[in-house]
């Protein structure tokens, strides 16, 4: 009798085990991570921000670098995990000096895949999904790629 | 080109486990529904040979279910929308022409956990003699996971290894560079979650009374 019930409590141990350990690693291993969010929201940014400045037939920025500072919202919040309170101060830098600086309110995912809205639009309601800047051969009004983008992080 | 992308996240999310569950859950219940097992097991074949049909029938279904959503999406939203330059998840453009093949291609690694889907329909529905089960089983063990995955427990380390979460490895091949490792992890892990429960049926429907059905 008491073979017959050490292999459902073996295998219930093992799950248990299992279980745990998942749960204990889950709190320190986290895809959304300050470094993986800055690296890939300066990379987006820089990318975008040139496609927008060729689409406005404005000078492409030469060598630039963008610099991001990422944060969750309060001092007790620790820089770590998937939240609609993450924030992104960018700061570009091309070979004429600095470029204006720009915040973005950022939503990272549990599946490691973010959406960053510019803090300016963002903060008006109105127009809170639609960012548009008008292209001077044409005249035709477009969507501004800098005014919200998305990307994902290794997962 | 994005559409036919929208259209397969929500789908993994969603219909795709849903689809191949309606199909691939009744191969093995019907059988017993319908008292057919002897017909077929006293005729000149073999166990191995209907449940190796059986299986055959039910990847091919799911091949087919995939081949079709990539073909209906990519010349659909092609048509209505055009095929425009698509911007990456890292910003960058990707042609239209590479835009198509890195489109099927996602729909192509989104039938390995498809597939696995698909192995559970067939075990419910062997195991549980139940059309119902073979058809509910994968879907609410498919919301089981998403839930698990949306409210992160056990953090990314869980998450990576859930059969839902594959349907998301397509990320990797739109970003610069590529996340090599999610399209990796997607063939083993589906393959994992599709070989335990074929086994178990296999071991099953070789040992089972069908005398009496």
């Amino acid at each position: 009798m008491a073979y017959h019930l050490t292999r459902p409590r073996t295998f219930l141990v093992a799950l248990v085990v299992l279980a745990l350990s998942f749960a204990l690693t889950g709190c320190s291993n986290q895809d959304v991570t300050r470094p993986a969010l800055e690296r890939d929201v300066s990379t987006v940014y820089g990318r975008l921000l040139i496609k927008r400045d060729q689409t406005l037939s404005a000078p492409i920025p030469q060598g630039l670098h963008v610099d991001a500072t990422c944060y969750r919202g309060g001092p007790d919040q620790p820089d770590i995990g998937p939240g609609k309170d993450w924030r992104c101060d960018l700061h570009p830098v091309d070979t004429t000096g600095a470029l204006a600086d720009v915040s973005y309110l950022v939503i990272a995912r549990t599946n490691g895949c973010w959406s960053a809205l510019v803090e300016t639009l963002a903060a008006t309601a109105a127009t809170v999904d639609v960012a548009t800047m008008i292209v001077p051969s044409t005249g035709k009004s477009v969507p501004d790629p800098l005014g919200g983008f998305d990307g994902c992080l290794r997962a | 080109m994005a559409g036919p992308l929208v259209l397969l996240g929500f789908g993994g999310m969603w219909f795709l486990p849903l689809l191949t569950a309606m199909v691939t859950g009744d191969l093995f219940s019907a059988e017993d529904h319908h008292g057919t097992w002897k017909t077929y097991l006293t005729r000149s074949t073999s166990r191995n040979k209907v449940f190796v049909a059986k299986v055959f029938a039910g990847g091919l279904y799911a091949l087919a279910l995939v081949v079709l959503m990539t073909v209906v999406s990519i010349v659909s939203f092609g048509l209505r929308f055009g095929f425009h330059p698509l911007t990456a998840l890292s910003g960058e453009d990707i042609s239209p022409g590479r835009a198509v093949l890195l489109v099927a291609a996602s729909w192509l690694l989104a039938l390995f956990p498809l597939l696995a889907f698909t192995a559970l329909a067939l075990a419910s529905s062997l195991l549980s003699r139940n059309g119902i089960a073979g058809v509910l089983t994968p879907v609410i063990v498919s919301f089981l996971m998403q839930l698990l995955g949306f409210l992160n427990v056990g953090g990314s380390t869980l998450r990576h290894y859930l059969l839902t979460s594959q349907f998301e490895a397509f990320h990797g091949l739109f970003h610069d560079p590529r996340y090599t490792a999610m399209v990796v992890r997607v063939i083993w892990v589906s393959a994992v979650y599709a070989v335990a429960p074929i086994v178990v049926s296999y071991v099953v429907f070789r040992r089972r009374d069908i005398t009496g059905g």
